[in-house]
């Protein structure tokens, strides 16, 4: 999966000489909560945050009234608070990829670039989706849980037995396990009777952690 | 994986008589982006920074820059926090948070046994759950491929891999470009680029998107 299967695409933008408050009103008009900032050819400058905005100040804020202050903030700019370093992927970035970028970061999304060009933006949100998705979080079925030895062709067997039961996986998922020697699997499955599942599925399994119909 | 395995506990919580001043910084020491509001033991709201952020007291044009401040300062998080609150116990699939979160547009979920706080899960655990997934961290062949919407698929493949000797470190499904197929990405080691690309070929249907 990669992040021009699930970015957005034409993203909003704004120009440096935009004011705070009119990004912040594009913001809540637009739902979003960050906007690429792109010069008057279109090249990306920098981008502003919600949060970039709403700690936006005027420099000597100490000594003014409420009336000069709101006179100062009405002039500041997107420009004055913009980030300018801006961490960018490509369509082509894995998604995985992308989100491991976010976290090592700390941000919330990345302005998705082809060249110079600005060809989306890939957010928090859009992972989120896809990680329903992977999860099946939408969808019935028995979810079960278990432990299994880190070892090859130990999916192949579960998986195997699974589709001799008639069943059809939905999800599945893989996850670090309690220690290096095995691993956390999640599968939703449809189509198949909970106990006949757990009980094909007992002899290659260290545990079976969790079962339910969801 | 519930959402047990992957909370955050105990909690910094805050009493609906906290300054918003002293919510902000407790936030910004701690660089967390929400506070559940707890009153004799019992959740009674959340707040977050954007809650804090837009907070104003009313009629702040008749205050000067300092009247302002004080009054802030004096705001107690009760008027501005969220309440009744969306919770999740410790026993929710993480799937069912994030669903949730999604659904409700919230970053976090407070965690309650009993009426009794005792953890809190948020967007950024949920993050790391799915680089672990798909094991943003690990090193490996990456394939994604176009599979046919029907039982037994992913038992084909997995065990074809297998044959040639990949070891699977990952392995995610989601939608594919219609109803009839699925995407599946899969990392793996131990196994050679071309190999695996002649393993996957040997089941029916099954169409390689990329490989990497």
């Amino acid at each position: 999966m990669l992040v021009h299967e699930r970015m957005s695409h034409h993203p909003i933008t704004v120009t440096p000489d935009v004011t705070v408050h009119e990004a912040l009103n594009i913001m809540r008009r637009e739902k979003v909560r960050r906007l690429p900032v792109v010069d008057e050819n279109g090249k990306l400058v920098g981008i502003v945050s919600e949060k970039d905005l709403l700690y936006a100040s005027p420099s000597s804020a100490k000594e003014l009234n409420v009336y000069e202050l709101q006179y100062l903030l009405s002039k500041l700019t997107v420009g004055e608070v913009m980030t300018r370093d801006v961490i960018t992927v490509t369509e082509y970035t894995p998604l995985e990829e992308a989100a491991r970028i976010m976290v090592d970061n700390k941000i919330g999304g990345l302005p998705v670039m082809r060249g110079d060009k600005l060809v989306g933006i890939i957010t928090e949100t859009d992972i989120f989706k896809v990680f329903l998705e992977l999860l099946g979080a939408r969808e019935r079925g028995v979810r079960l849980t278990i432990l299994v030895p880190e070892q090859k062709g130990v999916l192949a067997s579960i998986t195997g037995t699974i589709a001799e039961l008639g069943g059809n996986i939905i999800a599945l998922g893989t996850f670090l396990g309690e220690d290096p020697s095995n691993r956390t699997v999640t599968i939703k499955v449809e189509g198949v009777d909970k106990d006949k599942l757990v009980n094909a599925l007992r002899s290659q399994v260290i545990e079976v952690l969790d079962v339910r119909e969801v | 994986m519930l959402v047990k395995e992957r909370m955050t506990s105990p909690v910094i919580k805050i009493t609906p008589n906290t300054s918003v001043q002293d919510a902000l910084e407790l936030m910004r020491e701690n660089k967390i982006r929400r506070l559940p509001v707890v009153e004799r033991g019992k959740l009674v709201g959340i707040v977050t920074e954007r809650d804090l952020l837009y907070a104003t007291p009313s009629p702040a044009t008749t205050l000067s820059i300092q009247e302002m401040h004080y009054v802030l300062s004096k705001l107690p998080v009760r008027e501005v926090m969220s309440s009744p609150v969306i919770t999740v116990t410790e026993d929710t699939p993480l799937e069912e948070a994030a669903r949730l979160m999604a659904d409700n547009k919230i970053g976090g979920l407070p965690v309650v046994r009993d009426g009794e706080l005792v953890g809190i899960i948020t967007e950024s655990d949920i993050f790391k759950i799915f680089m672990e997934m798909l094991a943003a961290r690990e090193e490996g062949v990456r394939i994604t491929l176009l599979v046919p919407e029907k039982k037994g698929m992913l038992a084909a493949i997995t065990k074809a891999i297998a044959a040639r000797g990949g070891n699977i470190v990952s392995l995610g499904q989601f939608w594919g470009e219609d109803p009839t197929n699925r995407t599946v990405t899969i990392k793996l080691t131990e196994i050679s680029p071309d190999d695996l690309k002649e393993a996957v070929s040997q089941v029916e249907g099954v169409k390689i998107l990329d490989i990497r």
